[in-house]
């Protein structure tokens, strides 16, 4: 049986490996030798290779937590819109809906993977699992990885089950990944695919449900429930987060889809619509960030200017040391790319350049974000300590960024062996 | 059934920190740690100056935040009163230390091996303190640092809590020096206050020192606000925060 064109060009990943491949493939592999080193010194002498410190002196979280909150962000991306197009059927976006499942599953291990480097103990991990039901009633982060293991599993189901019926067609022509296609393809029925359709369907009814559950709730709740904190404690933590989760992780699959389009030369499979209604949403959804993040301020600002704590919070952001980073991150990273992707809607022109950079430059800004809800409240203290101060250390950027060069690595080593988008489209 | 509770007269706290310095040697914490604290606040212009000190244990609350958010159950509260660490447990998150409104907890941020008032060489390996052995200057007497207590385990439980400094990555903080309050004494901090600023009891007990004081005097206690049910009661009038100068540091950065 021979291949056709259009199947040609559809498993070019999997069937062409050039030299840049291997660059890249080197790239990556030198980035986690990096962060491995990194690592070791971390472990080795400990955390104070960090920038975090004691209340009064620094933050005790900093990069590794927003980090973690990032990627699960990040993660809601994938399966959230194969979920969407499964339920309410955007056929318009199928052939993104695999590239975006996974997402899912990569960015919730690099999420864990942070967690893992925050812990002055790696080595009592276990300790979650040993005492994990006296504490499961109590404390948000036991809520966070119960969620987030809850939400890993299905996600690797759901995935292993769609992607089934493209591995049985993909076995029969490339014998050197035999070996792991026939893994995957246990007990693979031809039939299966009608059973599968309905199992995917009441997973992706469910899937929305674990969206608000974990970035609207446990995640949230892991700074909103602490009284303590000025500029965390209260409802809104919520909504802020799950609004900023599903922003990232469209950000995310508009990027990782435009540069697949344009390595594999995808051109007639992902057509310029996917990213201009993907690209509208996330403008959409930006705008309510923006006001989020106004309504936030004000309500910390309005009470001074007789000194509250949480007014000492929005200073900080707004006009304290962090200033320069939250001012540049609104306007470069969120108003600009919100109104260049507003100005395409109003215009009704569409440009994949200024859809995929403004999705970059948001993607980048929401990061930022991250560290600006994390570290600030931790600086200020409800008793009159010194006001904490923070500068991130090569240690801390180099696991960040060896968390995202994994992510990528896992991603490119996924999509080398399983077609990134459906071959078998009905 | 006995609860315990602490007692600060403001009144009569004069800021020499013995507490401080008592605190550190009984318990061996690691350098720049203060588990026992004491701000000092300066209001007005000269000549009109008045200068008050706090000093901050760790309030043991009853509706402990640190205890709840905890995910493996190490911070946890005692039927007595007191919220420990379990040392052997904590897996280094630092959750309660982001939880807790009175920032008592502190991190090991590093191999806690030179603790600040036993640290007898320098850097190079020196003996910054003169010659000799630590043996040379103490005898046979037990130095507070190698004090067989604070490896000990404590309580019904049976948990590794007492003293600071045993590992590295884990939290620790103030434990009301439960390794001399299971022997009948008092805490450190207590039982080194020259001018009796301080109070450790039963609050249970109508007779004991604290309730009688608690009963005399007005008091109040940090942050009640936030409903965390502190066990510290500081007599006199809350310190004036806002506009006050703190003129100095403890906190030293490691």
């Amino acid at each position: 049986m021979e291949l056709s064109e259009s199947e040609k060009k559809l498993l070019k990943p999997i069937i062409y490996t050039g030299r840049r491949f291997y660059i890249f493939l080197a790239a990556l592999f030198a980035l986690l030798i990096w962060g491995f080193y990194a690592w070791y010194t971390q472990l080795r002498y400990g955390l104070v290779i960090t920038g975090l410190r004691d209340i009064g002196v620094g933050p005790p979280w900093g990069l590794y937590v927003s980090n973690f909150i990032f990627f699960i962000g990040m993660a809601h991306g994938g399966i959230a819109i194969s979920a969407a197009v499964r339920i309410a059927g955007l056929r318009t976006y199928k052939p993104i809906t695999r590239i975006a499942e996974f997402l899912t599953p990569i960015s919730l291990l690099m999420a864990a993977l942070s967690i893992l480097f925050d812990l002055g103990r790696p080595d009592r991990i276990f300790h979650l699992m040993i005492y994990y039901l006296e504490r499961l009633g109590q404390s948000p982060l036991v809520w966070d990885w119960t969620v987030i293991t809850i939400y890993f599993t299905l996600s690797v189901i759901y995935i292993f089950l769609l992607i089934r019926k493209d591995v049985a067609f993909c076995v029969q022509h490339f014998p050197r990944w035999r070996w792991l296609y026939k893994l995957l393809l246990v007990g693979y029925i031809a039939e299966e695919k009608e059973k599968v359709e309905k199992l995917a369907w009441w997973m992706a009814l469910v899937i929305p449900t674990l969206l608000v559950l974990l970035s609207g709730g446990v995640i949230a709740w892991l700074l909103g429930l602490m009284i303590a904190r000025p500029g965390w404690y209260g409802a809104f933590m919520g909504p802020y987060f799950v609004v900023a989760a599903v922003a990232s992780a469209l950000a995310a699959v508009i990027v990782v889809s435009a540069i697949f389009r344009r390595v594999f030369k995808w051109d007639e499979f992902i057509r310029p619509e996917i990213f201009r209604g993907l690209g509208n949403f996330l403008a959409a959804l930006m705008f309510f960030y923006l006001y989020f993040m106004f309504a936030e301020h004000i309500t910390m600002q309005y009470p001074g200017p007789q000194p509250t704590p949480e007014l000492s919070v929005s200073q900080a952001i707004l006009t304290g040391e962090f200033a320069w980073i939250f001012w540049s991150m609104t306007i470069i990273f969120f108003v600009v790319p919100t109104l260049s992707l507003f100005t395409q809607v109003v215009l009704k022109k569409f440009s994949l350049t200024v859809t995929t950079m403004s999705a970059i430059a948001i993607l980048i800004g929401l990061w930022i974000k991250r560290v600006l809800i994390v570290v600030p409240p931790l600086t200020r203290s409800l008793l009159p300590y010194p006001i904490g101060a923070y500068t991130p250390t090569w240690v801390e950027w180099s696991l960040v960024i060896a968390t995202l060069a994994l992510a990528t690595l896992l991603y490119t080593l996924v999509i080398k062996v399983i077609p990134a988008i459906e071959v078998k489209q009905d | 059934m006995v609860k315990y509770a602490f007692v600060v007269d403001l009144t009569k706290c004069m800021g020499c920190r013995a507490c401080v310095e008592a605190c550190k040697i009984e318990n061996n914490t690691p350098q720049g740690v203060f588990w026992m604290y004491v701000f000092r606040f300066e209001n007005g212009e000269y000549p009109n100056v008045n200068v008050t000190y706090l000093p901050r244990p760790c309030m043991h609350c009853d509706n402990p935040p640190c205890v709840k958010v905890c995910p493996v159950g190490a911070r946890y509260k005692r039927e007595d009163g007191f919220v420990l660490t379990d040392f052997e447990r904590c897996i280094g998150c630092r959750y309660c230390q982001v939880a807790c409104p009175y920032g008592v907890n502190y991190f090991n941020w590093k191999a806690p091996k030179e603790n600040q008032y036993y640290s007898w060489t320098n850097e190079k390996g020196q003996n910054v303190y003169g010659s000799g052995s630590i043996k040379d200057y103490v005898g046979d007497f037990i130095p507070p640092y190698k004090n067989p207590d604070l490896q000990r385990r404590h309580g019904k439980e049976k948990r590794l809590t007492a003293g600071g400094g045993h590992f590295l990555g884990v939290i620790e903080k103030c434990t009301w020096c439960i390794h001399r309050v299971e022997k009948g004494l008092k805490p450190a901090c207590v039982a080194n206050c020259p001018v009796e600023a301080l109070y450790f009891g039963d609050i249970s007990d109508p007779n004991s020192d604290v309730s009688k004081l608690l009963a005399k005097k007005r008091w109040f206690r940090l942050l009640e606000d936030r409903g965390t049910a502190p066990s510290v009661y500081y007599i006199g009038s809350p310190p004036f925060f806002e506009g006050s100068k703190e003129l100095t540091h403890l906190i030293a950065k490691r």
